[in-house]
């Protein structure tokens, strides 16, 4: 899939920066993030803890934390004829209000402390669509009781009624997908919707994502650590280290034929069902860098085993290596390819 | 495993029976059955991973098996050199004797060091509690186990905030080597780990395994892990184990239907996995109103009346034979 100009863009992140104030410090936690979605595209966000993939869900959404800015950069989100930029509306002002919840739906990771304990969890998920839409109680209510049902959640008129803590942790995640999607958002941005779960629950929610993609259209933005899940989802992906995107492309582009070092350690140090036992899984000689630690040129020079001096001298820029895939890295030849490291790599 | 040798540890049917207490009297009410009659033999030099999903009952099993926890029920006995033999009625000496034998390594490295102990004072303290009196030997035990794990001995004059996650589990596996076990029980030790740590502590394992020729039980949710670490691969839903089988036959020799479930769920790169795709409905029933019969009844896609109402025991599949075993009516069990 091409990146033109033309295509029906919901969301365009432009050279977003993102800077945390913490003590003294200022960190850079996002380095001029770019990424273009397609409407009604599936999207996977994916790299280790720390790489920045949750603040730029945070950032889309406004929700950074206090000590945290966008400091350059634009957010462009169109609905249609209607084009806006995120990032100049007032944190929460009536415009981002009215978009944030809306037009885009949220999912976070943990249900538990995203439900208010003290609430039932129909009138929470009720509560965004008397926020955003004139209609009566009764109507809200019977919006969701079906909602419910379409999710899979047994009995829904009963468990309208249930407080948080009634629900198993597969059943809170439903209830939370209904607080994202209630309101019919062109985008649902989830943030490690599946990490707290169990693999039998996680396929059954990952199958209810990809179906709201399929039948209602919607462009899902799924940030994850999971390589496999993303392989089974996404239609994109972006891999990110250290605040920037290293690698993007479309699925088959990024996981079956990676070109930057990051993404080939990544996925040769996941162990996979298939795979042969006997063949050592590869590792990645040290650990993330901190980003109070001001680095010059690529972020990943220290952990590479292709770095040459040339890496550490100035920031790398995106290259295309196919039309829709994209690397950020200079050691790729020509053709896209990575050199033949000594020793076999 | 060869039949005829005899294992290093033996567990018996052994139950967990937590009580529920309800009302004004604290009366019990009824019992969580965290472990229902867990069938396992653990024999040297080998790694058995424990998978199963969450209240399945895979740490309680570990616990037990670290006697951190009494059985309420079955036997656990364990071979010193002199043959099997009963450790659940160990006290004060012999009791510490077996935890010398048998260590155990936790999955949270943030919580496993005290943070106001320098992490050589914290391994030379457990090498002190067990016996080892001749500070020379103890310091010496300790360069070999960070030699092992890849920690420089330096390291070992820093606090345990000063470390990385996967540097701390690697301390973590060297106190645990520096007393010279037989047996490590790991519980979820890379869950809490980004996945390019993972693979350093995973590799870090077989290393060890090979090497020092110990015995490992390995919990953990990740099927795909627990497949690469261990050379058996058993599987427990509520409380039992439904099947325990070579890991090098996953997923193909998968029998029971729960583990055929499990591994489907797992998401995969392989893009045709999708294809045959078993989804579970429904969820893990309470472990307190346990189904009669096959606990895993509730969910079964193929599901038989006999089912419902009589539990399987885990027999010799009667189609891989061997090691395999699986605990399903199914399985009419090898002639």
């Amino acid at each position: 899939m091409s990146l033109s100009t033309d295509q029906d863009l919901i969301l365009d992140l432009k050279s977003v920066n993102v800077k945390f104030k913490v003590e003294d410090d200022t960190l850079h936690i996002l380095r001029d993030v770019s990424l273009s979605i397609p409407r009604g595209s599936f999207l996977c966000v994916v790299g280790e803890s720390g790489c920045g993939k949750s603040v730029t869900a945070q950032a889309i959404v406004q929700l950074l934390p206090d000590n945290g800015e966008i400091s350059s950069g634009d957010i462009v989100f169109s609905q249609g004829d209607k084009v806006v930029e995120l990032n100049k509306l007032e944190k929460f002002g009536k415009q981002m209000r009215d978009i944030r919840g809306a037009k885009i739906g949220m999912i976070f990771q943990d249900t538990l402390s995203s439900l208010n304990p003290a609430h039932k969890v129909g009138r929470q998920v009720a509560e965004s669509l008397l926020q955003h839409l004139p209609i009566s109680k009764s109507e809200a209510r019977a919006r969701v009781v079906d909602l419910f049902r379409k999710l899979g959640i047994p009995d829904p008129e009963r468990r309208y009624e249930a407080y948080p803590h009634e629900f198993s942790g597969g059943m809170r995640q439903r209830v939370m997908i209904a607080i994202a999607t209630v309101c019919e958002p062109d985008l649902v941005i989830a943030d490690e919707p599946t990490t707290a779960l169990d693999v039998t629950i996680q396929a059954q929610i990952m199958t209810l994502l990809k179906d709201l993609q399929k039948s209602a259209g919607k462009t899902f933005i799924l940030i994850t650590h999971n390589m496999a899940l993303v392989s089974e989802v996404a239609d994109h992906v972006a891999v990110m280290y250290l605040g920037r995107v290293v690698e993007y492309g479309t699925v088959d582009q990024v996981l079956r034929d990676p070109r930057h070092p990051y993404t080939k350690a990544l996925m040769a140090s996941v162990p996979n069902l298939d795979a042969d036992k006997n063949v050592e899984l590869q590792t990645v000689d040290g650990q993330t860098p901190s980003p109070a630690e001001v680095t010059v040129g690529c972020e990943f020079a220290g952990r590479c085993p292709y770095v040459v001096a040339a890496c550490r001298e100035k920031t790398v820029e995106m290259t295309q290596v196919n039309p829709g895939h994209d690397v950020r890295c200079i050691r790729l030849d020509s053709n896209g390819k990575l050199p033949v490291l000594n020793g076999g790599a | 495993m060869n039949n005829t040798r005899t294992p290093l540890y033996k567990v018996g049917l052994i139950k967990k029976h937590f009580p529920v207490l309800g009302g004004i009297l604290r009366r019990t009410k009824g019992y969580v059955k965290a472990l229902d009659g867990v069938d396992l033999e653990i024999f040297r030099g080998e790694t058995i991973s424990v998978i199963g999903e969450s209240g399945c009952g895979k740490t309680t099993l570990g616990r037990m098996l670290a006697l951190l926890d009494k059985p309420t029920g079955g036997e656990l006995s364990f071979d010193f050199g002199q043959g099997l033999q009963d450790v659940t009625s160990l006290r004060g000496a012999d009791q510490m004797r077996f935890r010398k034998k048998v260590q155990m390594i936790f999955q949270d490295p943030y919580t496993s060091f005290n943070p106001r102990q320098r992490v050589g004072a914290a391994m030379d303290e457990v090498l002190r509690v067990h016996g080892v009196k001749d500070e020379a030997e103890r310091t010496a035990r300790i360069l070999e186990a960070c030699e092992m794990v890849n920690i420089r001995p330096e390291y070992l004059q820093r606090y345990p905030h000063e470390f990385s996650g996967g540097q701390r589990q690697r301390l973590a596996i060297a106190r645990c080597l520096a007393t010279k076990p037989e047996l490590i029980i790991a519980d979820e030790i890379v869950s809490a780990l980004d996945v390019s740590i993972q693979a350093q502590i995973v590799n870090l394992l077989l290393k060890i395994q090979k090497e020092t020729g110990l015995s490992f039980i390995f919990v953990t949710h990740d099927v795909a892990v627990a497949r690469y670490v261990g050379h058996r691969v058993a599987v427990m839903y509520l409380g039992n184990v439904v099947e325990i089988l070579p890991a090098d036959s996953l997923p193909e020799a998968a029998e029971h239907p729960y583990t055929i479930a499990l591994l489907s769920a797992v998401p995969s790169m392989n893009p045709t996995a999708k294809d045959h795709r078993v989804v579970l409905q429904g969820e893990v029933p309470s472990p307190i109103d346990m189904p009669s019969g096959c606990a895993f009844s509730t969910r079964c896609p193929a599901v038989m009346d006999i089912c419902r109402t009589e539990r399987p025991v885990l027999k010799i599949s009667n189609i891989s034979k061997g090691d395999h075993q699986v605990a399903c009516h199914l399985n009419k069990g090898a002639k």
